[in-house]
């Protein structure tokens, strides 16, 4: 094998393209990491703009003023049978005071559909709905609450998420509308914090994203969380901080220049009008969320009407992470092939001056760190270790390289904490916060280079056109029981 | 030559160890930074929340007391402004009669008084909001000025409180500075304004009127007849006639809408207008309306709408038209034969949708 390898090393065509390859990977690699020192900065300014340290009453005083936009939730679900009664009630718990709730059944083959009909005393109507833009499968039955009169169901034939939002987006009527996901959790006041922006700026925001946060390990009563903790499982926790470095610092940072792409599928809150005359949600994608804020950057910036997408850093909404490593792969390998659906789509934009900052920065940004990285930091450990097989790099500097690389990884994880710690403040004990900053050190051995790896899958996948597996989560489920649990 | 390459090699590779361990270093002393800085936070809060609960049981005990002289202010005890100011607004807001004049006057004029000034100029935004909060309940003359002088604060969210904290204080004499403060920090939603404006309620409807017939700018207009909507006066004394031919279409539907709640004095009809207009939103807000008063005469207008290419401004005032009565539904029944939309609306009236 060294042998093989000697030969074909000593080949001038294959040393240069080793050498080239190498470079460019160095290069990546370099312009990868000026992004995220970039992007700190960036991150840290836009979250003391929004402080934290200001008073529980600025949401309340949006109530009081009887000034809030009407919202309608959508709620599009699954073989949720279990959990969906107590999702709807935590949502009609939500404290907004103009909120219509549309719960969508996606073809589920569990009784999802009985449970809402019998829980929620629905009858069967019909109403209007804005369908000249978007199409969907056929419903098959609307139902309204005779006792929540702000409740809307729609049972209708399967035809994956995408396609459940663009029913219930059809049967909005305000001019605001939000997105959730029927196993996430909403922060009681999720909506007063997210819909400000809309509210008090003049920048005419057409989206606001939200940070989700991770529910695992969490104390759940009456379907909020009572007592931020740390799960126990190891997965999950890397996954806290990867979220927290990912919401609080790349969309963040991303916030404040905007032109934010990507807004969670856990949660975000759109304008009407904008979303219907793009068409709504894409159906044959699996990034249907990135590929619809995308769309309407787009329409806007073709329009030439001044917007901005919008990003509230307060934990919003939460979500339960995978706690097993199939299920984790699973996901992250549809998050990669989802974001590259929706960059083949939108090539046009990329590096394209029409479409500003988002065109010039934000996309090239994005194929960089999320499509050529994962490359480039595989491949650049093959290269070294290739380059210390062959003699023509010393094993000193193969360490003494390889060490900058993950110390600089944990430099930039523990700062994103700081962001967190300085602002969102979400782990107040010491122990949990010992505990996230050994995490956030140790993600960067191992687990940083699987997800490159993962990421590399979903490129190949996408690539030879697979089809996507979602595959079926095991949920734990936080249950909005009246009884305090906390998740495993 | 090759003494000199393994200087530079070793020198380089020292760079690269350096660099890491710097980075390894920074990384530590953050980490160390963080969790101090956690345990010294909570360490606050918990002598926070035990000064909190020392300063409540003081103010308690002193509010149970007959005389001024019964309890010395001098002797409460040292309680950090932002605590101070959660719990004096709690008291505030829950108080009332006697107890509550008493509690204002201790603290009007006190050192507690002067901390919350102090804390109206804090740079953390939470504290300033709340302090302003608490000096709203007090009469003197010193907090309505500090309350006065945050109208002009570079934060808009401090500006919004202050004018909140007028408003509270049932200032009139600040109503034009509000509408300037708010317009200037707000400027394009006249949304927050209207519902700040509302809070002085119907006293105030005088003031908004004559702001309204006085002003040129469209959003303060707008902000002001919104504001009027959230009151509900019984009557106007404005120019319904003037304000339905105004340019900006924001201020013809909002006039329409006043329309609707209170009398007034012009001899014209501003459903009428409003479903004749030009703009979309007012037609659709007409049609929206004409669906509450349940005319029948203006089923020739309402008629004229359904033949609008806009979806929803042919959806209400089809919904309008069944709901006129009998013959309305008779007639969008007899129209759903050749009509998509007047089926559609018949079916969904028919099935109760509201």
């Amino acid at each position: 094998m060294f042998e093989l390898i000697e030969t074909v090393g000593s080949n001038p065509t294959f040393r240069s393209f080793i050498l080239w390859m190498m470079i460019i990977v160095v290069f990546v690699g370099f312009i990868q990491n000026l992004i995220y020192a970039w992007c700190l900065p960036q991150a840290w300014l836009e979250l003391n703009k929004h402080s934290q340290r200001e008073d529980d009453e600025a949401g309340w005083d949006i109530l009081r003023s009887r000034a809030a936009l009407p919202i309608t939730v959508i709620v599009p679900a699954y073989n949720e049978a279990n959990t969906i009664r107590e999702s709807v009630m935590a949502l009609l718990a939500l404290q907004y005071p103009d909120l219509r709730i549309i719960v969508v059944n996606d073809g589920s083959s569990d009784a999802t559909a009985e449970t809402m009909v019998n829980e929620f005393k629905m009858i069967e109507t019909y109403l209007v709905r804005e369908t000249e833009t978007i199409s969907h499968k056929p419903i098959r039955n609307i139902y309204r609450s005779e006792i929540y009169p702000s409740l809307l169901f729609i049972d209708k034939e399967n035809g994956k998420k995408a396609d459940a939002i663009n029913v219930g987006l059809t049967c909005v009527r305000t001019p605001l509308f939000c997105v959730i996901d029927a196993d996430s959790l909403l922060e009681p006041t999720a909506l007063l914090k997210a819909v400000r922006p809309f509210m008090e700026t003049s920048d005419n925001v057409i989206a606001v994203g939200g940070t989700v946060g991770i529910v695992n390990g969490c104390t759940i009563k009456n379907g909020q969380v009572i007592n931020y903790k740390l799960p126990r499982n190891f997965l999950a926790r890397l996954q806290v901080v990867e979220y927290i470095r990912a919401f609080l610092m790349a969309r963040l940072a991303a916030s404040r220049k905007g032109s934010l792409a990507i807004i969670s599928g856990a949660f975000g809150i759109f304008r009407r009008d904008i979303a219907v005359a793009v068409g709504g949600y894409d159906t044959t994608t699996v990034g249907e969320d990135m590929e619809l804020v995308l769309k309407m950057h787009r329409h806007m910036l073709e329009s030439g009407a001044p917007y901005s997408v919008r990003y509230v850093p307060e934990p919003v909404c939460w979500t339960e992470a995978p706690e097993s490593l199939k299920f984790l792969s699973n996901q992250r390998t549809r998050w990669q092939r989802g974001a590259l659906e929706c960059l083949s789509r939108h090539k046009k934009m990329v590096f394209n001056p029409r479409y500003g900052r988002l065109g010039m920065v934000t996309l090239p940004t994005f194929v960089l760190v999320d499509l050529i990285s994962p490359i480039a930091e595989i491949l650049g450990y093959i290269l070294m270790a290739i380059f210390v097989l062959l003699g023509w790099l010393d094993v000193h500097y193969f360490f003494a390289l390889t060490a900058i690389i993950f110390s600089y990884g944990v430099l930039i994880s523990i700062m994103s904490l700081l962001l967190e710690q300085d602002e969102i403040e979400r782990f107040s004990n010491s122990k949990d916060l010992w505990l996230v900053l050994l995490t956030a050190v140790t993600e960067n051995f191992g687990f940083r280079q699987i997800c490159s790896f993962w990421r590399i899958r979903g490129l190949i996948q996408h690539f030879r056109g697979m089809k996507p597996t979602w595959g079926k989560m095991e949920r734990r489920g936080f249950k909005v029981s009246s009884e305090q649990k906390t998740m495993p | 030559m090759l003494v000199s390459l393994t200087s530079v090699e070793l020198s380089l590779l020292n760079i690269f160890w350096g660099v890491t361990f710097s980075f390894l270093g920074i990384s530590f002393l953050l980490c160390l930074a963080i969790v101090l800085r956690r345990t010294w936070k909570n360490w606050r809060a918990t002598q926070s929340a035990a000064q909190k609960r020392k300063f409540e049981l003081f103010l308690a005990a002193a509010l149970k007391q007959d005389f001024a002289s019964d309890y010395d202010l001098s002797q409460a005890p040292k309680c950090q402004t932002p605590e101070m100011a959660r719990v004096l607004l709690h008291y505030f807001r829950t108080l009332k009669g006697d107890k509550l004049e008493k509690l204002k006057e201790m603290i009007s004029d006190s050192k507690w008084e002067d901390d919350l000034i102090k804390g109206s100029s804090e740079h953390i935004r939470g504290i300033r909001m709340r302090c302003l909060r608490t000096l709203s309940y007090l009469e003197s003359q010193g907090s309505l000025q500090v309350i006065f002088n945050n109208l002009s604060s570079e934060d808009k969210y401090v500006r919004l409180t202050a004018a909140q904290c007028l408003v509270r204080r049932q200032s009139f004499c600040y109503f034009g500075p509000i509408i300037e403060s708010i317009r200037e920090a707000f400027p394009k939603d006249p949304r927050i304004l209207a519902g700040v404006l509302a809070k002085f309620g119907t006293p105030s409807v005088a003031s908004l009127e004559s702001y309204i017939s006085r002003t040129d700018d469209g959003t303060a207009k707008v902000a002001c007849l919104e504001a009027l909507i959230l009151i509900m006066p019984a009557k106007t004394r404005l120019d319904l006639e003037d304000l339905m031919a105004d340019d900006s279409e924001a201020v013809r539907a909002a006039a329409l809408s006043l329309s609707a709640i209170a009398d007034f004095d012009n001899e014209i009809d501003p459903l009428r207008l409003g479903l004749q207009d030009d703009a979309i939103s007012v037609k659709i807000r007409a049609a929206k309306m004409a669906c509450d008063v349940k005319r029948t005469d203006i089923t020739t207008e309402l008629y004229k709408l359904t033949r609008e290419p806009v979806m929803w401004v042919r959806y209400w005032a089809l919904r309008a038209i069944w709901t006129s009565g009998e013959s309305g539904q008779k007639f969008v029944n007899s129209l759903a034969r050749s009509q998509e939309m007047a089926e559609k609306v018949a079916l969904e009236m028919r099935f109760g949708y509201v």
